[in-house]
């Protein structure tokens, strides 16, 4: 069941929102883990009883943490070990056997959303270690791990900031609902109308670059650049404000990271949750920058690296987590707090130059994340630079469907980053309001394209 | 300013205050705002099903409902459906003349060849059969061996303008199994036009004007493509055509049958069967350089077990017209697209051995 299809808006909607705030508020907790439960089954039995089985032997391993004075380090170490064993298997086994002559291990199915709870019950082991009182029963930790709207792709909420409002009773709160309402919405024309749309010229590039000119292919990679945040923000979206009309909030995990000025920033608004992520259990344990400028660089690229392989067995998201390491060391290196830099930085020009600059720089990284091979990639770019369009080409009808939506993207970055839609939302009367939501609908009826997945499903 | 900051602002407003505690608790201002949202809908609906609009995009702008209306309007004794080989391909008036000399009776045919029709459009074609005031007493379906390992789903563009709240039980049975979502999106247009027509709405919005040339049937559904052409010309084509169906069957590339397809095929002989209509299934017809993927690395032999299997489980007739009597690969105009001759050729040939046994 996936989160733009009719059985889940008839799931979300006819069953778990009405029961969430019918049913009396002891029973929450439990109608929101049978959800949880019986949405995840929909992807297949073996699935969930995977999830099941790492959730039991986290939720033990958190007991053993708190309660033991002795061997809590041992006990963490094989938590993690067991933790990151089991997504190596399903995800790497196959890829890093690869590289040993001789070697052949069949491909596993990667079980969805593994990457993601994975990360998430890692945090959980060692923030237990580190103190945190983690949660209260099996069922509590089940339902953190489960909870629908996070499970499948993030954003990657900590237990801290799960449980409590779990243990809170909360009252129904129209504003709040309205709100979710309107991010869940906002989340569905992102997905289903921007991105799907933007993946058809996307996709057409991307198969065979070498039928196209310099200015399609820029176009088809700008047109995948904005399709997987579209993608990507959309779902959360639709995560967020499901979650935030159930009562409650999940993180954030994008603010218009194309806008970024530089590729710090860009980190900073691009996949939040997993940023910090490897920020708080990567980085900072590496050693972070307490070492010297050598040790933060070399953390840096280490960290984005393993961040690149997080997203997939494959060269092309290494080379991927790789090339950012360098963008943020290299940044690190040439940028200071000097007044010169900071006045520099105050400079309209500088300020354009430096979002489109940035912009480019992610783009490039763009076209080896989405490639399949590195050889697809290298091609994709020596094209752009070669391939200029003969005399008097003219754009296809297809590349200009494809600008039409890459100028609603930025549209939506104008508008979203001044929050116009949400504040236009929270300002209607309510049957106004009403009305927002039933053109937003509309727009969903005539420009939603069919894609069934998410980009994200697949890491 | 950031939204930590707007937060930060509102708590020190007391006006903002209050507001909000209004709104806690209270589930009235989000439940006026659902019920305006729905009613916006269903009044847009409403607006949309009684239009003008409506009825000029159902006939000027998708196959599936012009042909109905037509069908609606002029009926026939035989009604002929497949994808755009048999729209081409059976020529009204050539089986009524048969016909005539054979039973000495007159039997008119309706064309219901949907370009790029598919399985789930079949049965969706059977369901205005059934529904057609008086039934047709024969049913033929001319069957493309790629659709069934490419194109199982109503969302096609072009198919769910098709579909008819009275077809939505049979859509759900074929799909359910296979595929929940795609049961969803059939209630789904089935319950709301403008969401079935939405890729013609999309396209009239966004060329400000209603697609042209509008939708004409030449004869009772059918359109001639002209005589023969080139066998050069012909020939070109067709190698180019094979390539593309054999890359939809190519089991290297993972082609395999879909599931879903069977069953709209089974459902549909299922409800003409129960309407007391006589199916009949057949193999449509298609030029030699389109035997290039009748091979065991393509799905072709898998498409044809499957058909048999099904027509003789559901008792009905199949005969494979790939290669029919008569038929040479210069009465295409392409690959798989019969010239006005080659039409002629093989509509007798129809009537005469398909069609003709099974009237009274």
């Amino acid at each position: 069941m996936g989160f733009t299809g009719y059985a889940f808006v008839l799931f979300y909607f006819g069953l778990v929102l009405p029961a969430r705030w019918l049913l009396p508020a002891r029973f929450t907790s439990w109608v929101l883990l049978v959800a949880s439960v019986v949405f995840y089954l929909t992807w297949g039995w073996k699935l969930a009883a995977l999830l099941a089985v790492l959730t039991a032997f986290t939720y033990g391993a958190g007991v053993l943490l708190r309660t033991r004075q002795t061997g809590r380090k041992g006990i963490l170490a094989g938590a993690i070990v067991v933790l990151l064993g089991t997504l190596a298997t399903f995800k790497y086994a196959a890829f890093f056997a690869s590289f040993i002559p001789g070697a052949h291990v069949e491909q596993l199915p990667l079980p969805l959303g593994i990457s993601f709870y994975v990360f998430e019950m890692v945090s959980y082991v060692v923030d237990v270690y580190r103190g945190d009182p983690g949660a209260r029963s099996l069922p509590e930790f089940a339902l953190y791990v489960s909870y629908f709207p996070h499970l499948i792709a993030g954003p990657i909420v900590r237990a801290s900031e799960l449980l409590p409002q779990l243990r809170e009773r909360r009252r129904f709160d129209s504003q709040r609902a309205a709100e979710g309402m309107f991010i869940m919405l906002t989340g569905f024309v992102k997905k289903m109308v921007l991105a799907d749309n933007l993946a058809i010229y996307a996709d057409a590039v991307f198969k065979a670059p070498g039928t196209f000119n310099s200015v399609e292919l820029v176009a088809g990679v700008a047109a995948y650049t904005a399709q997987i945040f579209c993608d990507f923000s959309g779902y959360t979206d639709i995560a967020r404000g499901g979650s935030q009309m159930l009562g409650f909030d999940l993180p954030e995990n994008f603010d218009y990271p194309y806008l970024s000025r530089s590729i710090t920033e860009f980190w900073r608004r691009w996949h939040m949750t997993l940023s910090r992520w490897l920020r708080d259990y990567l980085y900072i344990p590496l050693g972070g920058n307490r070492g010297g400028s050598f040790a933060t660089y070399r953390n840096l690229f280490l960290t984005m690296t393993l961040g690149g392989l997080w997203h997939g067995a494959r060269i092309t998201f290494v080379i991927w987590g790789a090339y950012h390491g360098i963008l943020l060391a290299l940044h690190k290196l040439f940028t200071g707090a000097t007044p010169q830099w900071k006045r520099a930085r105050e400079n309209v020009l500088y300020k354009i130059v430096a979002t489109l600059g940035t912009l480019v720089l992610v783009m490039i990284g763009w076209v080896f994340f989405r490639a399949q091979t590195f050889g697809d990639a290298t091609a994709v770019l020596r094209r752009i630079l070669v391939a200029w369009p003969a005399a008097g080409w003219k754009p296809g009808k297809p590349l200009e469907l494809a600008g039409s939506y890459l100028f609603a993207v930025c549209l939506l970055h104008a508008a979203g980053a001044s929050r116009l839609g949400l504040r236009t939302n929270q300002a209607l009367p309510a049957a106004a309001r009403g009305l927002f939501w039933a053109t937003m609908v509309m727009v969903l009826y005539w420009f939603a394209s069919t894609s069934p997945t998410f980009i994200y499903f697949y890491f | 300013m950031t939204e930590p900051e707007i937060d930060k602002e509102r708590e020190q407003d007391p006006e903002d205050d209050a507001d909000d505690d209004d709104a806690v608790g209270n589930p009235d201002a989000f439940l006026v705002s659902i019920i305006a949202c729905i009613a916006a809908l269903v009044a847009a609906e409403v607006f949309f099903r009684g239009s003008l609009l409506d009825q000029k995009l159902k006939k000027d702008s998708n196959y599936i409902t012009a042909k109905a209306l037509d069908y609606d309007t002029l009926g026939g004794d035989i009604v002929v459906t497949g994808d755009s080989r048999m729209f081409h391909a059976v020529i009204p008036r050539v089986m009524q003349q048969v016909l005539q000399e054979k039973k000495g009776q007159t039997y008119t045919t309706y064309n219901f060849g949907i370009p790029s029709g598919t399985t789930p459009t079949f049965l969706m074609v059977a369901s205005e059969a059934v529904h057609h005031k008086p039934r047709p007493k024969v049913f033929i379906i001319g069957l493309n061996p790629a659709s069934f390992s490419c194109c199982d789903t109503v969302s096609a563009v072009g198919t769910s303008a098709g579909v008819h709240w009275n077809m939505v039980p049979w859509l759900v049975r074929a799909t359910w199994r296979d595929n929940l979502e795609e049961a969803g999106a059939s209630v789904a247009y089935g319950a709301s036009r403008l969401l079935a027509a939405r890729t013609e709405l999309a396209y009239a919005m966004s060329i400000f004007s209603l697609p042209t040339p509008q939708l004409v049937f030449q004869e009772r559904g059918w359109i001639s493509l002209g005589g023969r052409v080139n066998p050069e010309v012909q020939d070109i084509r067709a190698v180019g055509r094979a390539g593309a169906y054999a890359d939809l069957m190519d089991k290297s590339q993972g082609a395999s049958l879909k599931p879903m397809v069977p069953r709209f095929l089974e459902l549909t002989l299922e409800l003409l069967k129960r309407a007391g209509i006589k199916p009949v299934v057949i193999g449509a017809p298609q030029a030699r350089q389109l035997d290039y993927f009748h091979d065991a690395a393509h799905t072709y032999f898998e498409y044809l077990n499957e058909v048999k299997r099904i027509t003789t489980e559901q008792n009905v007739p199949f005969y494979d017209l790939n290669a029919p009597p008569g038929i040479e690969s210069a009465d295409f105009t392409d690959g798989d697209h019969l010239s006005e001759p080659g039409a002629n050729v093989f509509t007798k040939y129809l009537a005469a051995e398909v069609v003709a046994p099974l009237l009274p």
